[in-house]
């Protein structure tokens, strides 16, 4: 059983935050700015007083220059709900270590941060469907759910991306920070999921995880091919052509993948498993405007 | 390099299942992806033999041999021979004696074998001074002082052994002392086939391996007292640890008989072989099969004296006299006046004979003896009493009705005369020794008297049958022959009939190999029959090869390579294990 997070990386992940668009509309008080007026130290604006008002809010030296009785309001500061949608399928088996590892261990380490910051977290395991997802909640009993269920986790079954997405909306219906953990090598059935998600006004982190063997195969010479989600196959003689060859479609795959992304507004990282996931967190995620 | 137990390569073999487990795996490498959404559609490029070798040299099967053979290797235990130190002297002994001729079982004699082993321990042990010694019983030194390596070598490959027997350790100690003492060497390397008692702590043995061996170790031949021929003994010695059915061939260079034995193993058998048709009076023991060492497989013996008396007749045959030779030896009548031991002319004029012993009885010989008118005389007075031919005859007895005169042509004595008129003469030269008896036997009373075999036999004994003048029964190889006070020698020849330059001077030889010499002398040829020393011949001691071999073994410096070897095997298991677990997946036939 692997443990994801350990005390030295939290010590290292503490003076990450979240940074989030706009204002969010939380229902509990959290530290994220929300459209809505409330107590808070940071000024809002004024409006007059009506009966009820808290006294200790009129500004009384406006009353003096203006005779007006005005009452200041302050910003709202309100929590984020922070969804971790992880790709539990077969394909996440492959490498070493093994990609539903480095998902697990990146979504505890988002947990982590998102349940620091008083913000609800709640996990959704995927593969076809929704696996035995945890609603958001704060506090840090939901770390403890959170790293067992990431623990029990064993990845198995195909992908659908869409149809895991359409399921997780049905479920949550209050919009927030997603973050969808995948490797976007089980199908192409990812646009409307995650459209529908921008719709819903979910601000969308893609983070694509990949094993150096998807990158660049190392197979040489007669290889019998096993897709360990379809137990499809296909037999190859692979030499420098054939890995040239793949190469140029993994790229044209990428740039598919990121112009959809770019055109939606969707943040996209890259995580390659032999890439520390401190640094991953550190520099990618900080450069791309995920965390301060 | 000597590996302890080459058995060990037969493990090698498992190599096969290695390789046939190897093969009976699949082909094909099955390699697990997250998805085939990049490989559908790719076409794989076609694969040329020279790939599918490729792929078929494994680095992991490369990897699990080397473990395999690694560990057979280091179960041979191979030792690494390592230059050994150097020394200020290094005393080179080589055993030069007959033994060492041996042929061993590659076609290389033993000494050849050891002048190798020598070469080879001088390879390895460098020394500002090495010696030579050739080691027999007629020891020598083979190099001059402070002799370098090469030049030790080069003497050593250019030498050969020798026919004589063993050596000893004090002729070895005063040889030694000789070139400076054992000190000045710090090592001394003896090579031999049987150990030396008493040899110095620093010396390293090197000993020839055992041989089976079949050998003549004696043979001797003795006239039959009560009949004719002879009767040989020979002792036989078998030297392996089998029996074996061998067949003594006796001859005396015309006829010859067999003796068919089965000898026990390691045994010597004494035997007496009966061999009445023989004239001889040298003889050879043959041994069939013959083996490894054949100068044992076969001896040399030569009597001390003719057996019979080989005569050439001319004119009539006087039965007294023939009588009278044939109770004194067996007579046996020849053709040719070559091959006569006496020459016998009975009342004719003979032609000119240049050599051997003649006869003449009433009868004469161109250039040599004249025989004139016969003249009727009373009776016969001796006058040289004293002569050898004269002993135990009395001439006083004797009574000649009538003799012939006579005129020499050459120096006589008179032996007999009978009214001042020679009866019986001797004349001595080089190659001739002539006696006259200037009477018909007709005339005279001898045939009746008991002093004329007397005469004969003296005749026959002292001319004819002559003792040899080397009174020894046997000679061998190595031994010196003592020519003073032997008469007059007139050549040698050795073993292979080649003549010994011989001068009036020398005063002895060393008969240097086996076989049959021949000495001339003015009394007649003689042989000599010699054979190498029977030691040479003798039951091995084989309780001490492996002491001293081993004791030699100490001396070299080996280095075991087997902990190597076997360290080389885990480094070769840790790294098919990291191949295959961790760092190279592409290695893996299988996920």
């Amino acid at each position: 059983m692997p443990t994801y997070i350990d005390e030295a990386f939290l010590q290292r992940l503490a003076n990450l935050r979240f940074i989030v668009k706009g204002r969010r509309k939380g229902r509990l008080s959290g530290s994220h700015i929300s459209p809505r007026a409330g107590v808070s130290l940071e000024f809002s604006d004024y409006r007059s007083y009506t009966p009820g008002d808290d006294f200790r809010y009129i500004d009384w030296n406006v009353y003096g220059r203006l005779d007006r009785v005005l009452v200041k309001t302050f910003v709202h500061e309100a929590d984020l709900p922070i969804y971790l949608l992880v790709d539990f399928s077969a394909s996440m088996s492959v490498g070493a270590p093994r990609k539903a590892e480095y998902a697990a261990q990146f979504a505890a380490a988002m947990a982590f941060l998102g349940l620091r910051g008083l913000d609800r977290v709640g996990l959704f395991p995927f593969n076809t469907e929704l696996v035995q997802g945890i609603p958001p909640r704060h506090g840090m009993a939901q770390m403890g759910k959170i790293l067992r269920r990431l623990r029990e986790a064993e990845p198995g079954g195909r992908t659908s991306i869409d149809q895991a997405i359409t399921e997780f909306v049905s479920q949550s219906r209050e919009s927030g920070l997603v973050f969808l953990i995948t490797d976007f090598l089980g199908a192409e059935d990812y646009r409307e999921g995650l459209s529908r998600l921008l719709f819903r006004g979910d601000d969308v982190t893609v983070i694509q995880v990949l094993a150096p063997e998807d990158v660049e195969p190392p197979m040489l010479g007669t290889t019998r091919i096993v897709d360990v989600e379809s137990t499809q196959r296909i037999t190859l003689t692979i030499g420098q052509r054939t890995r040239e060859e793949y190469a140029q479609r993994f790229q044209s795959y990428q740039e598919d993948l990121k112009s959809f992304f770019t055109s939606r507004g969707i943040s996209h990282f890259l995580a390659k498993t032999d890439r520390p996931m401190e640094r991953f967190i550190h520099e990618d995620l900080r450069i791309g405007g995920i965390l301060q | 390099m000597t590996l302890l137990h080459p058995q060990a390569f037969y493990l090698a073999l498992s190599g096969l299942l290695i390789l046939l487990l190897h093969f009976l795996r699949s082909r094909e490498r099955q390699r697990d992806v997250s998805s085939l959404l990049l490989w559908e559609g790719l076409h794989g490029e076609p694969q040329s033999k020279a790939a599918r070798l490729r792929q078929q040299l494994d680095p992991l099967l490369l990897l699990q041999l080397a473990i395999l053979f690694a560990l057979v290797a280091a179960l041979t235990q191979p030792l690494l021979d390592l230059p050994a130190r150097s020394y200020s002297g290094i005393a080179v002994v080589i055993d030069g004696s007959a033994s060492m001729q041996t042929i061993g079982e590659n076609g290389q004699s033993r000494y050849q074998a050891a002048v190798a082993q020598a070469v080879d321990y001088l390879d390895e042990h460098s020394a500002s001074e090495i010696v030579v010694i050739q080691h027999s019983a007629h020891p020598s030194i083979l190099t001059a002082s402070e002799t370098e390596r090469g030049e030790a070598q080069a003497v050593l490959r250019a030498s050969s052994p020798t026919w004589y027997g063993d050596g000893e350790i004090r002729d070895l100690n005063s040889l030694i002392a000789s070139v400076g003492g054992a000190g000045k060497f710090d090592r001394i390397l003896y090579l031999s086939d049987q150990i030396l008692p008493d040899l110095p702590e620093n010396t390293d043995v090197m000993l020839s391996p055992h041989a089976d061996n079949l050998a003549v170790t004696s043979f001797a031949v003795r006239e039959n007292v009560t009949s004719l021929g002879v009767t040989a003994f020979v002792e036989l010695t078998n030297d392996s640890d089998d029996y074996v059915d061998v067949q003594v061939r006796l001859s005396d260079g015309e006829n010859q008989t067999t003796l068919q034995v089965m000898l026990p193993p390691t045994r010597a058998e004494r035997f007496s072989i009966p061999f009445p048709t023989s004239r001889g009076t040298v003889f050879t023991a043959s041994l069939e099969p013959s083996d490894g060492f054949q100068a044992d497989n076969k001896r040399f013996y030569s009597l001390d004296r003719p057996i019979d008396v080989r005569v050439f007749w001319i004119g009539e045959q006087n039965r007294y006299l023939l009588t009278a030779l044939r109770a004194v030896a067996p007579i046996t009548r020849v053709k040719e006046i070559d091959r006569a031991d006496l020459v016998i002319v009975d009342s004719v004029q003979a032609p000119l004979i240049h050599q051997g012993v003649l006869l003449l009885v009433n009868a004469g010989m161109q250039e040599v003896v004249d025989l004139g008118d016969s003249i009727a005389t009373s009776a016969a007075t001796p006058t040289s009493m004293g002569h050898d031919l004269l002993r135990a005859v009395s001439p006083e007895d004797f009574r000649v009705r009538q003799l012939s005169e006579v005129t020499f042509h050459v120096p006589y004595e008179t032996l007999i005369e009978v009214d001042g008129m020679p009866l019986l003469t001797e004349s001595v030269e080089a190659h001739r020794r002539l006696l006259v008896f200037t009477a018909n036997l007709m005339n005279t009373n001898l045939p009746i008297t008991v002093d004329f075999p007397i005469l004969v036999r003296n005749i026959v004994n002292d001319l004819v049958r002559v003792p040899s003048v080397l009174s020894v029964d046997s000679l061998v190889s190595g031994d010196f022959v003592d020519l003073a006070g032997r008469g007059q020698i007139s050549a040698l020849s050795d073993a292979d009939g080649e003549d010994i330059p011989f001068s009036s001077e020398l005063e002895s030889f060393r008969v240097d190999a086996p076989g049959v010499y021949t000495l001339y002398t003015d009394r007649g040829a003689y042989a000599l029959a010699v054979n190498i020393p029977a030691s040479e011949s003798q039951l091995s001691q084989q309780g001490l090869d492996t002491r001293i071999a081993v004791g030699a073994e100490a001396t070299r410096q080996h280095f075991a390579l087997w902990p190597l070897l076997t360290a080389m095997a885990l480094l070769f298991m840790v790294l098919e294990s990291v191949l295959y677990t961790g760092l190279t997946p592409q290695y893996r036939r299988t996920p």
